[in-house]
């Protein structure tokens, strides 16, 4: 019901000027009112003059708008020197005809006053400058100043009125600056004229650590972000950091990339963590959190893709040299431009503005992969709270760029495992917990998968080994007495191993057994076959001597016959014959 | 600049003043009858005045600072002098370009010749 209405409304609403400053046209709902002033306030040093030089800058280089920029308090050269380490190149930018600083010097006492006045000067400059280079945007810092320099203020506010209304018949997107004091917004007054829309900066100390935080105060005919939000000035210029969580509407990636681990891959459904999400590695000391992400950061570099690895505890060569000794050598991918390191000491300076500084280096490195070591270590800079807002932020600035976080956690002992220090878990997309088992008077590590959103994964513990050549999983061994891990599980492994070579030996010892067995009945069949044929042979032998014999035989009968015959003719007369 | 003031010394010139006025406004018209007035009683020959209307010439309200307008500047004697309005106070402009009415000496002298000054 709510949202439609909204949404008409920003259509008939005023059109907006996008300043291009990160996260602010975010809490404006597109940025600031487009063709109207726009009062910025603050205090001494809060960031007013480079908020709206930034304003400019980002309007020429983004938008392709030219400034104009009336500085009433420091000179164009100065200007140009203050925000060149946010690398804004003022001298190229004038020169290209995109924006144009008019230096107006406001001498207090040395100006007589006698009469009336106008301040026709100012337009006509202003006229001239906005002309000269076809401007769309103009800041003036600080206007007020001139309250120092004039003393009938009657004129001067008449003046000012005259100005703002003449700059919105122009049709310019204006930002005054002015400073704040005595509890008002400003010293003069002036948001009487300027009552379209007005931002106030802060700057202020809390536990020893500076945090700026801007506010929408007011802002006519739209809606906008009220909270006070934290920004910084970092080397890309100001970054202001809303909560955005409240608009979850990240893009999921179905993509899934490697841990680094193969063993730990296989218990995340076997292709390892979803690319975009937030991964938390809780543990005590020493159970290898840095370990894990440095794999992971193995990983990534190897797939080719950028990394940045944000270490708080130790400085990138002792990272590397510590990591060298489970095998894993990080030093080629930094040579090779994949791989950057920010090391910091989380006490050097404010959470807003470390937040800024990640966010900084992951808008001008961007890296694929991020890995936060260990986040736990912000809680010196900042309470339960701030962290957890923080590490919402941070979660979301590397969800909406598609980069995989990984957040080490340090928990203080086995009793709170857990549960993670910072109470962020319930943000995070997959959460491993590493644990120190002691049993038989050692200590082992062992991994679980605790959650891992999206994917079917292992319910299993698995032991965990740091070895020379990386982490190695292994299976842990369920013995009658519980978990195996360690020397035990070593010791069943070696029975195991044993046993294995029995059952080995055994086969080898019946094969042989067959074999010889076959090799006796082979031998056998050629003695019963020789034997047969030795028989046969004596046999056949036989038969032919009988065989001879036979024939002999009745060679004899018939010569006996014959010779018989013979005889018999003779004595019965050879009549017949 | 230099140029001038060379020029001036030759001439014998005492007094090189600028008015820088917006066009013909009323108070421009003002400023430029008082002002001519005031240097004809009391800077005599010894005097130049140069008039700017810095809405024909916009670059000089830039390159020499102006914001308001009308303003006097006393270019000669240096260093310069600024006085902003119609200078409709004579006795205050000529406090403020550094002007000795005639037979007095220093500052203190000029608050008890006003009067002086009025009679003549």
């Amino acid at each position: 019901m709510a949202r439609p209405q909204r949404k008409a409304a920003e259509k008939r609403g005023i059109a907006k000027c996008r300043t291009g400053i990160t996260g602010l046209d975010q809490i404006m709902e597109g940025g600031l009112p487009k063709g109207r002033p726009t009062l910025l306030c603050g205090g001494a040093g809060c960031g007013k003059t480079i908020l709206a030089m930034e304003f400019l800058v980002r309007g020429a280089r983004e938008f392709n708008e030219a400034g104009v920029f009336m500085a009433f308090e420091e000179t164009g050269k100065e200007l140009g020197e203050n925000v060149a380490s946010m690398g804004f190149d003022l001298p190229s930018l004038i020169s290209h005809k995109k924006l144009f600083v008019d230096h107006v010097r406001v001498e207090r006492s040395e100006i007589e006053e006698t009469g009336e006045y106008d301040l026709e000067g100012l337009f006509i400059r202003l006229e001239a400058a906005i002309r000269r280079v076809g401007a769309k945007r103009v800041v003036l810092d600080t206007i007020e100043s001139l309250f120092s320099s004039f003393s009938n203020t009657n004129i001067l506010r008449a003046e000012l009125r005259r100005l703002f209304q003449w700059l919105k018949s122009k049709g310019v997107t204006v930002v005054i600056t002015a400073e704040t004091g005595d509890g008002k917004l400003t010293r003069q007054g002036i948001e009487e004229y300027v009552a379209d829309c007005v931002i106030l900066l802060d700057h202020r100390v809390e536990e020893q650590n500076s945090i700026r935080h801007l506010r929408v105060v007011k802002y006519r005919g739209t809606t906008h972000g009220t909270s006070e939000y934290p920004f910084l000035i970092g080397v890309s210029g100001i970054s202001v950091l809303p909560l955005s969580s409240l608009k979850l509407d990240h893009e999921a990636s179905t993509q899934r990339i490697s841990s680094g681990i193969p063993q730990l891959d296989a218990m995340l459904g076997g292709k390892g963590f979803y690319r975009g999400t937030s991964i938390l590695i809780t543990g005590a000391a020493g159970t290898g959190k840095s370990s894990m992400a440095a794999h992971f950061v193995q990983a990534a570099c190897q797939r080719g893709e950028r990394a940045l690895y944000m270490a708080s505890e130790q400085s990138r060569s002792e990272v590397i040299r510590n990591m060298r000794s489970i095998g894993i050598d990080l030093e080629p991918w930094v040579e090779q431009g994949l791989l950057q390191f920010y090391a910091n000491r989380p006490g050097s300076f404010g959470l807003e503005k470390h937040l800024v500084t990640i966010h900084d280096l992951a808008t001008a490195f961007n890296p694929r992969v991020v890995v936060i070591d260990p986040v736990t270590n912000f809680l010196a800079v900042g309470n339960d709270l701030e962290v957890k807002s923080m590490v919402t932020r941070l979660i979301d600035v590397f969800k909406s760029r598609h980069t995989t976080a990984m957040f080490t956690s340090l928990t203080a002992g086995d009793s709170t495992a857990e549960s993670s220090e910072v109470g962020v878990s319930s943000l995070m997309d997959a959460w491993l917990l590493l644990r120190n088992l002691e049993s038989n008077g050692e200590r082992n590590r062992g991994l679980y998968v605790l959650k891992a959103r999206g994917m079917a994964h292992s319910n299993q513990i698995r032991e965990f080994l740091l070895t020379d050549r990386g982490v190695r999983l292994v299976d842990a061994y369920i013995g009658p007495s519980g978990l195996l891990t360690g020397s035990a599980r070593i010791a069943q492994d070696i029975r195991e191993q044993a046993q294995a070579a029995a059952r080995k030996q055994q086969l080898a010892r019946k094969n042989l057994e067959l074999k010889q067995k076959r090799q006796t009945l082979e031998s056998q069949i050629a003695k019963m076959r020789a034997d047969f044929e030795m028989e046969e042979n004596s046999v056949l032998r036989d038969v032919e001597d009988l065989e001879l014999a036979e024939k002999d035989a009745t060679l004899v009968r018939t010569a006996m016959g014959r010779s018989r015959q013979a005889e018999l003719a003779r004595s019965h007369g050879n009549g017949r014959a | 600049m230099k140029k001038t003031r060379r020029l001036a010394r030759k001439e014998r010139l005492r007094w090189e003043l600028r008015l820088y006025i917006a066009d013909s406004s009323p108070r421009s018209k003002l400023a430029v009858g008082n002002l001519r007035r005031l240097c004809e009683q009391h800077l005599k020959t010894q005097y130049r005045i140069t008039i700017v209307d810095i809405v024909r010439q916009p670059s000089m309200a830039c390159a020499h600072n102006i914001l308001a307008t009308p303003t006097l500047v006393r270019v000669l004697p240096p260093k310069d002098t600024t006085v902003v309005g119609t200078l409709a106070d004579t006795r205050k402009v000529l406090q403020a370009l550094g002007v000795q009415v005639e037979g007095e000496k220093g500052a203190a002298a000029l608050e008890l010749g006003s009067a002086h000054i009025g009679h003549a």
